[in-house]
């Protein structure tokens, strides 16, 4: 019989490993997903998770679940939490560092395989504003339900549903400049 | 449905139709199976899902990396989690005044802050005014009253 979040963090605020064990191999891959799409790098999405599952080991005992909140919801809110945090606090890389501009022409595309194209990814989704790219990172690939997606970001499900929208529609943009008709031929 | 709207359903629900509500993927598969240019905007966004998916990020996460994260915590973790603590008797009646005013958590401290500052500024001002009109209404003002203590000095008449 699984046990559900309520009881494995009852147990963990009374300091059973076990169940903080538990809980962190149920809810740890998603967490992980959710912080590399948001920071784009492994140790960073492995510092946030670790700093993540360290609050909630020190506040597993002021978990109240009344009113249908969900334990994921609570951690999901703290990894993009701490993701904005890192970005905020991430000094600006100096000018000589900064990668030429991709090639705009059609045939450019082309060229893109493997890391190129995760290279080109990311960037697309670190030219969205942050909101966005939780967004997208939550519904688009974490494929969290809408609902766990807005609580997590404290909206509404409507100003969710815009924030798809226009993070949608920016990536569209980006990718088109880079001639996403021909990304047919390196897919 | 038109174009746009198809476009605006795959913004917000993505390319595959049978995530989609059941009206609007009906009224979907029929557009693209009239419309070529419906046809060829589905054809293009399943392109970008495609790059986006062949590129996720998630790839770079080795199968060990939960094992490092959890080797990380325990590590760190020497002390029981904190209990449920009881919060000092300032921040239960300050939280129920924030509960009482409706006042959102974060701005709870600011609101309540101003709304002291404000209440004692008023109390103080209630009180000074008071005193000057019963000085005032009794005894005259204070200039009289000062004139009035000061003895006539025989230079004074002259």
């Amino acid at each position: 019989m699984t046990t559900d979040d309520t009881a494995l963090l009852a147990a963990v605020a009374n300091g059973d490993h076990g169940a903080f064990s538990t809980l962190m191999d149920r809810h740890g891959p998603r967490a992980l997903a959710l912080a590399i799409r948001m920071t784009g790098t492994r140790q960073d999405a492995e510092d946030i998770v670790q700093e993540a599952f360290l609050r909630v080991w020190r506040h597993a005992g002021r978990w109240d679940p009344s009113g249908g909140a969900r334990f994921s919801t609570w951690l999901y809110r703290i990894v993009l939490n701490l993701c904005l945090d890192r970005k905020r606090r991430a000094p600006m890389a100096p000018l000589d560092e900064i990668a030429e501009p991709e090639d705009p022409s059609p045939d450019g595309l082309q060229q893109y395989s493997g890391e190129q194209a995760r290279g080109l990814v990311q960037e697309a989704l670190e030219s969205l504003p942050e909101r966005q790219r939780a967004a997208l990172a939550l519904c688009y690939f974490g494929n969290v339900s809408g609902q766990e997606a807005a609580d997590s970001l404290e909206m509404s499900v409507s100003a969710l549903e815009s924030l798809l929208v226009r993070g949608r529609r920016a990536l569209r943009t980006f990718f088109t400049k880079r001639g996403l008709n021909r990304l047919g031929d390196v897919l | 449905m038109t174009e746009d709207r198809l476009l605006e359903c795959l913004d917000l629900w993505g390319c595959t139709l049978a995530r989609w509500p059941a009206a609007e993927r009906t009224q979907a598969e029929a557009l693209l199976a009239s419309s070529e240019k419906a046809r060829d905007l589905l054809t293009r966004e399943q392109m970008m899902e495609r790059l986006l998916q062949s590129a996720d990020p998630v790839d770079m996460l080795d199968t060990a990396a939960l094992d490092r994260v959890k080797a990380a915590v325990f590590a760190s973790i020497a002390s029981p989690p904190l209990k449920q603590a009881v919060p000092p008797l300032t921040v239960q009646i300050a939280d129920r005044l924030r509960r009482w005013f409706d006042l959102p958590d974060p701005v709870a401290p600011w609101g309540l802050r101003l709304a002291s500052v404000v209440l004692v500024a008023a109390l103080l001002g209630s009180l000074t005014a008071r005193s000057i009109t019963l000085t005032t209404a009794s005894s005259g003002t204070a200039l009289e009253q000062i004139a009035m203590a000061t003895p006539y000095s025989p230079l004074d008449v002259q």
